[in-house]
């Protein structure tokens, strides 16, 4: 008697991202894009704000000044560095075999991500001191 | 997709992700949490004369107008592309649209309140 065997159709997990770390960090990392947009999305509007008049403008800052902006201001910067650390070593990998060799060895990803690290503290004191 | 316009968009991509990268951690720094408007530091530098004058000088307008744009392509096109990945996949065509036009709105409002001042 000969029997049919079904073909094995995996089911779907749309939760694989909570299987393990690795699939974590890179969910959170790829959630940090919606975070910062929201970011984006609510400074076009604190300078349509500011465009429209001192008293738009300061109605505006009395919302930022809540608990509940604060808090997304802090949960934002957090997404924000973990898509910027990330973002230094995929670009490590790249940059490991375009940057000059050293005694014929590639520099370590980690060094890049310093260098790279360090340019942006460079950039960020530029900024406060161009525009704050 | 045509291959033109896909390598486009992810250069644009690719553009939005260096610069979310080094720019966007000291502007929401300085913006939101060391200058907060409860003056925990100093809200001086976010008062209103304050804002204007910053917001009145065109290096200032081309950081925003580049920032906010190429922040918004890689941040909503890469929150798309994860979309997918845990079962969104068949609403892609909406999905896409929505997010496309969320990024031309954003861009579009950008240039409108950055640059209407100038006239």
């Amino acid at each position: 008697m000969s029997k049919e065997f079904k073909p094995y159709v995996e089911k779907n997990n749309n939760f694989w991202w909570l299987t393990n770390r690795r699939y974590f960090t890179y969910a959170m990392r790829e959630i940090s894009g919606l975070v910062m947009s929201l970011y984006v999305l609510i400074s076009i509007y604190e300078i349509s704000q500011l465009t429209s008049g001192s008293s738009s403008f300061i109605d505006f800052r009395l919302l930022a000044a809540s608990p509940l902006m604060f808090m997304f201001s802090v949960i934002a910067l957090a997404f924000t560095l973990l898509h910027t650390i990330t973002w230094f070593e995929l670009t490590g990998k790249i940059q490991k075999d375009q940057v000059p060799k050293i005694s014929g060895k590639s520099p370590p990803i980690f060094a890049l991500v310093i260098v790279n690290m360090l340019i942006l503290f460079a950039a960020s004191y530029l900024i406060y001191f161009l525009f704050w | 997709m045509n291959k033109k316009i896909h390598a486009l968009l992810w250069g644009a991509f690719s553009t939005g992700g260096f610069v979310a990268a080094f720019l966007l951690p000291s502007f929401i720094i300085l913006n939101s949490i060391l200058f907060h408007p409860s003056g925990i530091i100093s809200s001086d530098p976010i008062s209103y004369e304050n804002a204007i004058i910053r917001f009145n000088n065109p290096l200032f307008k081309m950081y925003l107008i580049v920032l906010f744009s190429t922040t918004l392509i890689h941040g909503l096109y890469r929150f798309k592309a994860f979309l997918f990945e845990v079962g969104f996949l068949p609403y892609k065509k909406p999905i896409t649209g929505l997010v496309y036009l969320i990024i031309s709105i954003g861009t579009a409002s950008t240039l409108f309140f950055v640059l209407s001042s100038l006239f």
